[in-house]
Formats: C-alpha cells, structure tokens, sequence
C-alpha cells in the first residue's frame, strides 16, 4: 500500500468537502466523515502489512528539491504506525464531535482535513525536510479553526498558539539544517549514518537546537504557556486533536529525531531533560489542582502526562520507552475522551465552572459515569491504559534514574487528587441549579465515539500485550542504539 | 547582436507606441493603451523566456554586446524574468486600478520605460551604462509616483524624487571613484585591476558610496526613512512597482558590482562586514516595525524593509568562504519570491480600493467575504511573507537559512537573527488574516475586478507553484548566481 494516500486522501477530502458545501450537492461532514472512515482503513490495512511482515521503512521515495538532496520519502515502524491509527481515530472522533458545528462547515472541514494530511506527514516523513515541512504546515489549519471556532479569547489564543510553537520549530529547522549541512542529504538514513561519525560538541548544538523545537510542541515547563489559552480557547474537536496528536508530534520528533539520530547526546543531556519533564509533571498538577474550569483541569493534567511521557523517553531503557510510545497511543484515547466530555458538557448543561456542576450524575447519567471513568483513566486507575503506559514508564525510570523515579511517584497521589476533588464537586454532591436543567439525551453521534474511545481504553488496559509487543520493535532499536538489550 | 536584445526593443517599441497611439485617442478609448502594453509585455517576456531556454544550456549567450557595456547571461535573463513578470502583474492590475483615471498614456509608457531600464541595468556591466539605466528606471517611477494629485502622493513622491537624486549622486561618486582607482568602467576590468593595497582609504570611500547609494535605493536602515512614506502615498500599482521590480533592480547593480567587480578577497573582507551590519539592522528595525503599524501600505512597506534586510545577509557570506552559487543564489530566489508576494500584497490593496476600501486594518475587516478571491490571494502572499511551508517565500528563506547555517561561526548569528525576524513577522502577517477572515459584522459580496483579479490569482498561484514544486526554481537561480562568473 501507499503510505502518501494517508495525506493524500485527507488533502483531497479537504478540497471536496470544501466544494461540497458551497455546490450543496452533498454536506461537507458527510464528505469529512467518509474521508475519515477511509483513511482509518487505509491505516488498519497499513498496519496489517506491517503486521505481515512488509519493509515499510523507508517506502517510496522521490526527489523534490534535488539541489539540496531533498526527496518526498515515507516511511512506517511500528511507532509512526502506533500514531497514524491514533491519528486516523481521533479523527473519526473529531468529525462526530464537530457534527453540528456552526459556521461556515465546508471552510471547516476543509480546514480540519488539512490538518490531518499535515499530522499523517510528520509521523510518516523519513525526508528531515520533508518532516518539518508537515510540522509547519499543521500549524496554519489551526490557527484558522482557533480564529473562526474558537471561544470568547480565541483571536489571542490562535496568534499565542502560532507564534510560540513557529518559534520553537524554526530552531528546530536551525538544527535540521545543519545536520543536512553535515551530511549533504536530508534522508533520515543519510543523516543518522552522518551523525555517527561526528564530534561531540556539533552533536549537542543540534540537539538543543531541537529539543527547544520540541519542548514548545510537548509542551514542557517553561515552553508551555501557549498550551492553556490554546486548549481552552479552542473548540471541542480542535482541543481533542491538539492535545490528542499536535503534542504527540513534539514526543514523536524527540524520539524519532532526537532519540534515533542523537543517541550519545540526548543520553548526556538525559537526567536534564528528566528533572525538566518532572518538573513539568508536578508544576501542572499543581496548577490543575486550582482549576475551575474543567476544561483547563484537563489541559494542565494533559502537561502533566506528557511530562510523564518524556520521563520515559529520558530513562534510555527498553521498558521506559515503551511505555512512553504506549503513553502516546493511551494519552491520545484519554485526553481526547475527556475534552469530548467537556464539549458535551458545555451543550448539555451550559457550563465547564466546576462548581456550577455539583449533582451531575443524578440529572446526566451517561456524561456523569463517563466523566468517572475518563477521570480514573487518566489518574492511572489499574485496568485501563494509562495504568499500563505510567506504570511502565516508572520501572524504566527507577532502572535508571532511581531517585527521580521516587520523586514522580509522589505526583501519583496529587493526579488523583485533583481528579477526584473534581468529580466531587462536579459529578457527585448537591445537585446544583444549572444542572437541575440539564438535558440528559445522548444522540448517536455522541455516543459512538465515547462507546469506541471507553472500549479501547479497557481493551489497552486489561491486555496491553498486542501493542507493547509492536512497539517493542520500535523501542528494542531504540535501545540497540545505545548499546542495551 | 540586435536579436540578443529582442526583448528591450520590444519594451522599447510599445513604450513609444503609447505615447504616439495616446495622441490620437479620446479619453474614453484610452483603456486600449492598458491592453497594448499588457500585449509589448507579454511578447516581452515571451523573448526573454526564449532568451532563458538557451541561457539554461549555455549560461552566457553573449559576455560583450556593444564592445562589453553588457553581457547576456542567466543572470541578466533571471531579473529581466522577474521584472517583466512585475510589469505583467501591474500593467494587469492597473487596467482595473486606474480606471478613472486621466493621463493614461504617459501612466503605461512611464512604466514601460522604467521596465526598459530596468532590464538594461540587469545586463549592463559597464558602470556607465549601469548608471544610465538605473537613472532611467528610477527618474520614470519618480514621475509615476506623483501621478495622482493629492496632498499625500506629491509628499510622497516629492520625498522619494530628492531621496532617489540624492542617492544617484553618491553612486556616481563611488563610480568615479572606482574608476579613477582600476582606470576602467568595465566590472570585469575593474575586477582584475582592484584588490591590491595601494590606496587603501580610496578604496574603502568608494565602496562606502556605492553602499550608501544602493542602499537608500534597496531602503536598507538606515537610508530608509522615504520608503514607508512613498510607498503608502503613492498609488497602489506604483507602490507594488517600487517595492517589486525598482528595488530589486538596485539589488542587481549590487550584486554585479560588489560580487563581480569588488571580488578580491582583501575587498571582500571589508565590505562583507559593512554588509552583515547593515543587514542584521535592516531587518530587525523593518519587523519590529512593522509591528505597530496600522496601515497596511506602511507596514507592507516595512516588510519590505525587513526582506531586503534578509537579501542582504547572503553579501555578509560572500567573506565567509562558503559556496558563492548557493548564498547569491538563494538571494536571486529571495529576490524572485519577495517581488511576486509582495507585488501581489500591494495589488491587493489597489483592489481594495477599487471599492473605496482604505488601507487600514479596520478597513480591511471581513474581506474575506466582501472580496473572497482578493483576500485569498492576499492570505497566500501573506503566508509566503512569513515563510510558511509550500508557499515561495518558505523556499527562498530556506536557502537564506541555509547559506548562513552552511557559513557558520558567527553568521550563524545572522540566522538566528533571521529566524527571530520571521516569528515577529508571521505575527503581523497573521494579523491581516484574522482582520480579513474573523472579524465579525455583517457585509455583502462585492463584484470583483476581473483583470485585478487574474492579475492577484496568477500571482498567488504562481507563489503556491514554486512553493510545491521548487526544484527548477532552485536550481535555476543557483545557476544563475553561477553565471557572474563563469
């Protein structure tokens, strides 16, 4: 199979749900749908080729710019794979999330389908050109969905959104471009054979130059103050796809760039980088504990977790990793459950405030339970993904770096209890007055994508083994880089 | 020899025809002499694409005509592209934009002549024929800069016609000065006589001269003070043409002087260093700007302050040893990208005007639906501006980027410079979006003006072409730079 379809189709369904909506031969979220749908099973087949047993990294290549040795080169592991399916069902979830959006809905999905090709490039590129061409090119659909979608402060948010992350991404292309400069092509193969030969100190510069890149996408303490205008800001669908896949770019390119190609560096700068992500996990917990909106509670848990995420790139050990590239797929299912949940909120009820919320559970049933166990998820219940993302990630992180691993074992308690005194005050207690209005019927478009997200998140918890077993692959070479198993 | 310059006569003839052909219309018949010079530059431009299918092969077609005062290369051939693709885009859009305007024939043959002009200066390697064809080129646009009456344009023009004389007179004093040092006017002669150390501070005074001369022409801070003023008076098609075409065709006599005839490494050393200053100022003044600018015609003209600042910075390289095809080649493309986006993003306003819509930001709310093509041709030049992928200007900022990561050491603090430039600029780009696309309130679609319209819509898609398909663009003005010397 063609891996340039998965952005090829989105950038085609783009352009016809476009059109569809201003020729009114069909509605443009039918178009979006049926794109979605398709790209999802492209993935699936792509997955079970791989799964077969295909050389798929690199696939196809072709050149672009040959002056500069650029080529259009695609390629999949089982770690791009883990993220193309998570892209494609976020998707789906994004579309029915999106499914009675206002506005002008061909601009709309247009939009959301653009971002999708970009998304699907990032985690395909094999070509470092080719990768930071899609990392841009994502930004700019979210911008305009932000402006025209978003929330009261949306028009500041979008402009804090875009110029932050640009920033950090042009360092990044600073470092990108020097690793071409050393190795006269910008192949991902050629440059990691480059790489291999070259002195220490060029080695750190590039690395810095990429970790900032990085830091701002993820987002760490200090890079993350665009994330919580963003996230709240942004209208329902758009959150779930900026906190379910635009972060996962960040934690992808520290893996695929900084991990893969910069092995010896980023194992000197690995404690750094740790003491920054913990730093990362217990500043946002803290600051979602004082919360009020559950919408920004779950951006700043989401800050926390991909701290936690980058804990256990930083471990450089096999089950850290893993549990890192599990922690991406397990973030993505959560994270995007819980922002749906706050978009259904806002519609059933009128308000995010979570004081305004008490008693939700006696009035909406259904969004209450989920609330539950969307919160339990992502405190890292036992039983369900995040559970077995968190806890691999802590063994990684005490085989190597043991006494940070005591110290994130502290921010267990205070992730469960931010969520838990959410639920509290919001889904159980007296039944506050908004709530007595509450609507509590749950139509078919609201109800698929939650049913899906709630199983899969079980189904990865109870029996993780499929998905570590594929992405052991990704993280044994990994580790193979750097001398281990 | 007379074939070679095909496309001069061709520019020159139509000129001529306009103002003979004016005499013999009445004022409403006058709209022809749009369309008859829109049809001298597209035959134009049809020779010198012909002229650059044989260039591509053998990239001097011709190193003497006239016994040396030019020579036909594909550098010449890369800018008379640049600059009949301009005089395309404003000939087109000035059919729309000058509608109700008197003075028809003397507004086309004005540009044609400094069209000429400019193309001379791109062939020309004689100092003064150089001369004389910037004087041509920059004495035409002083007439078109003034060519509505109103208390704004004859400021306007009144300060870019004592800016422009001023600036001609320190270039001819550094040409006379380089003259009576190489006892030459020929770049080449120049070239082998120059470098040694005899009088040294000659030397520096001259090349001190050229760079103030050239620089109040390219508006380089600080010689820059006339362009946010001539610029947002004059009339839109003007503005476009200033910024577009006459800029960039002080660049050429830059690079042809400085890269060509100042090319002994001892002269080098001194005038890149000029040069790095100059540009490290040029576009962080420029963007930082622009930023607090209301009007979109000045902060577009501060914008263009900030690229040229981003051109200059591959002169900064040329001490740094690294590969000269690829820094003045990624300049060339630079040079290329800006006049199109930013050509465009000037005709964009003389569109808005066209409906009484001024060129403030307020002015611009909700043009996405009052004029859905204008505003989204304007969103890509935008975007090109900032740099954003799969638009022209990403492409050309990237060999920008990478000339200056490739020379390292310290020019690696130019890119950076380069790179922190770009995100203050992609703010007040972004700007312009948000005010055309969301800033609410009710209006209704307007009908658009066709010819502005193809005009803004070929642009847009021409910038989108370079920036999917980049590879010929690239390499062509790689080999271009490459033709200086060979």
């Amino acid at each position: 199979m063609m891996l340039a379809n998965l952005i090829f189709i989105p950038l085609l369904g783009a352009v016809v749900s476009y059109l569809a909506e201003r020729t009114g031969v069909v509605s443009a979220r039918s178009v979006a749908l049926a794109t979605t749908l398709l790209t999802a099973v492209l993935s699936v087949v792509a997955l079970l080729e791989f799964l077969g047993g295909a050389d798929m990294f690199p696939e196809e290549s072709r050149v672009w710019i040959s002056d500069f040795g650029i080529t259009f080169t695609l390629g999949a592991d089982a770690m791009s794979l883990s993220l193309v399916l998570l892209t494609a069902l976020l998707y789906l979830v994004a579309v029915l999330a999106s499914w009675n959006i206002g506005g002008n809905r061909g601009r709309y999905f247009g939009l959301l389908l653009t971002m999708e090709a970009g998304l699907m490039g990032v985690f395909l590129a094999l070509d470092l050109f080719l990768f930071y061409v899609f990392w841009e090119i994502v930004l700019i659909p979210a911008f305009f969905l932000i402006n025209g979608w978003g929330g009261r402060r949306r028009s500041y948010a979008a402009m804090k959104v875009l110029i932050y992350t640009h920033l950090g991404s042009l360092f990044m292309f600073i470092g990108i471009i020097m690793m071409y400069l050393k190795a006269g092509s910008f192949s991902f193969f050629d440059i990691s054979d480059a790489l291999a030969g070259a002195d220490a100190g060029f080695k750190s510069m590039v690395f810095l130059l990429l970790f900032i890149g990085f830091a701002f996408k993820i987002p760490l303490v200090p890079f993350h103050t665009w994330l919580p205008d963003a996230y709240t800001e942004a209208p329902t669908p758009v959150t779930i796809l900026l906190a379910g896949l635009l972060s996962k770019m960040g934690a992808y390119g520290l893996l695929r760039l900084g991990v893969s190609l910069l092995p010896e560096t980023f194992q000197n700068y690995a404690y750094a980088v740790a003491v920054l992500a913990l730093i990362s996990v217990f500043y946002a917990a803290f600051t979602a504990l004082a919360q009020r909106d559950i919408k920004r509670l779950v951006a700043f848990s989401s800050v926390s977790h991909m701290g936690f995420l980058v804990l256990g790139i930083a471990s450089f050990d096999f089950i850290g990793i893993s549990g890192a590239i599990f922690q991406m797929v397990s973030h993505g299912l959560i994270v995007a459950l819980l922002f749906f949940l706050t978009g259904m909120l806002v519609e059933k009820v009128g308000s995010r405030e979570i004081p305004r919320l008490g008693g939700l559970i006696t009035r909406a049933p259904f969004l209450g339970w989920v609330l539950v166990f969307a919160s339990l998820a992502s405190l890292g219940l036992p039983g369900l993904s995040g559970f077995v993302a968190e806890l691999s990630i802590l063994l990684g992180l005490f085989s190597t770096y043991p006494f940070l691993a005591y110290i994130t074992v502290l921010s267990l308690p205070l992730t469960a209890g931010y969520y838990l005194w959410m639920l509290q005050r919001s889904t159980f207690g007296a039944t506050s007055e908004l709530v007595e209005g509450a609507r509590s019927d749950v139509r078919w478009f609201e109800a698929l994508p939650v049913l899906v997200l709630v199983l899969l998140i079980t189904l990865l918890g109870v029996y993780p083994a499929p998905l570590m077993e594929m992405i052991g692959t990704t993280s044994r070479e990994i580790v193979a880089l750097i001398g281990g198993i | 020899m007379l074939e070679s310059l095909l496309p001069e006569l061709i520019v020159a003839v139509f000129a001529l025809a306009v103002i003979f052909i004016d005499m013999t219309l009445r004022e409403d018949d006058r709209e022809f002499l749009g369309y008859l010079s829109l049809a001298g530059v597209l035959l134009a431009l049809a020779a010198v694409l012909m002229q650059t299918k044989e260039a591509l092969q053998s990239p001097v077609l011709e190193a003497g005509v006239f016994s040396g005062l030019m020579r036909i290369d594909l550098f010449a051939v890369f800018f008379k592209v640049v600059f009949l693709l301009v005089a395309l885009m404003v000939v087109l859009g000035s059919i729309d934009a000058t509608r109700k305007d008197r003075y028809k024939g003397e507004y086309y043959s004005l540009v044609l002549f400094s069209t000429l002009g400019m193309m001379f200066a791109a062939m020309a390697v004689d100092l003064v024929l150089m001369f004389v064809a910037v004087e041509l080129a920059t004495i035409s646009t002083f007439a078109l800069a003034a060519y509505r009456k109103s208390r704004r344009t004859t400021e306007a023009a009144m300060k870019y016609f004592v800016v422009g004389a001023f600036s001609s007179g320190l270039i001819v004093f550094g040409m006379s000065l380089l003259y009576g040092l190489s006892g030459s006017t020929n770049l080449y002669e120049i070239a082998g006589a120059m470098g040694s150390g005899d009088l040294y501070w000659v030397q520096v005074l001259a090349m001190v001269f050229l760079i103030a001369g050239f620089g109040y022409k390219v508006a380089a801070v600080p010689f820059h003070m006339w362009a946010p003023d001539t610029y947002q008076g004059a009339p839109s098609p003007v503005s476009a043409f200033l910024a577009a075409a006459t800029k960039k065709m002080a660049f050429v006599a830059l690079l042809r002087i400085f890269v060509v005839a100042l090319s002994a490494p001892a002269l080098v050393e001194k005038w890149a260093l000029l040069f790095g200053i100059l540009a490290a100022v040029t576009m962080t003044l420029g963007n930082v700007v622009a930023l607090s600018q209301r009007n979109i015609k000045r902060m577009l003209a501060y914008s263009s302050i900030g690229q040229a600042g981003y051109v200059l910075i591959i002169f900064a390289l040329l001490a740094s040893g690294a590969d000269v095809s690829l820094s003045v080649g990624a300049g060339l493309l630079h040079i290329f990208t800006h006049a199109i986006m930013k050509g465009g993003a000037f005709l964009v306003v003389a569109a808005a005007s066209y409906y009484m819509i001024g060129s403030e930001l307020e002015d611009f709310s909700n043009l996405g639906r009052r004029l859905p093509l204008t505003a989204l041709s304007m969103t890509v030049f935008l975007l090109s501006l900032a740099g954003i992928p799969f638009f022209a200007g990403f492409v050309s900022k990237f060999m920008i980027l990478t000339a200056t990561v490739a020379a390292g050491g310290w020019y690696l603090f130019l890119g950076i410079l380069l790179v922190v430039n770009s995100v203050v600029s992609l703010y007040y780009y972004a700007r312009v979006i948000r005010y055309m696309y969301f800033a609410g309130g009710k209006v209704r679609r307007e009908p658009e003006p066709a010819l502005l319209t193809v005009a803004l819509l070929l642009a847009a898609l021409l910038v989108v072409y370079i920036g999917v398909f980049p590879d010929s663009f690239v390499s062509l003005s790689i080999d271009a730079a490459g033709s200086l010397f060979s």
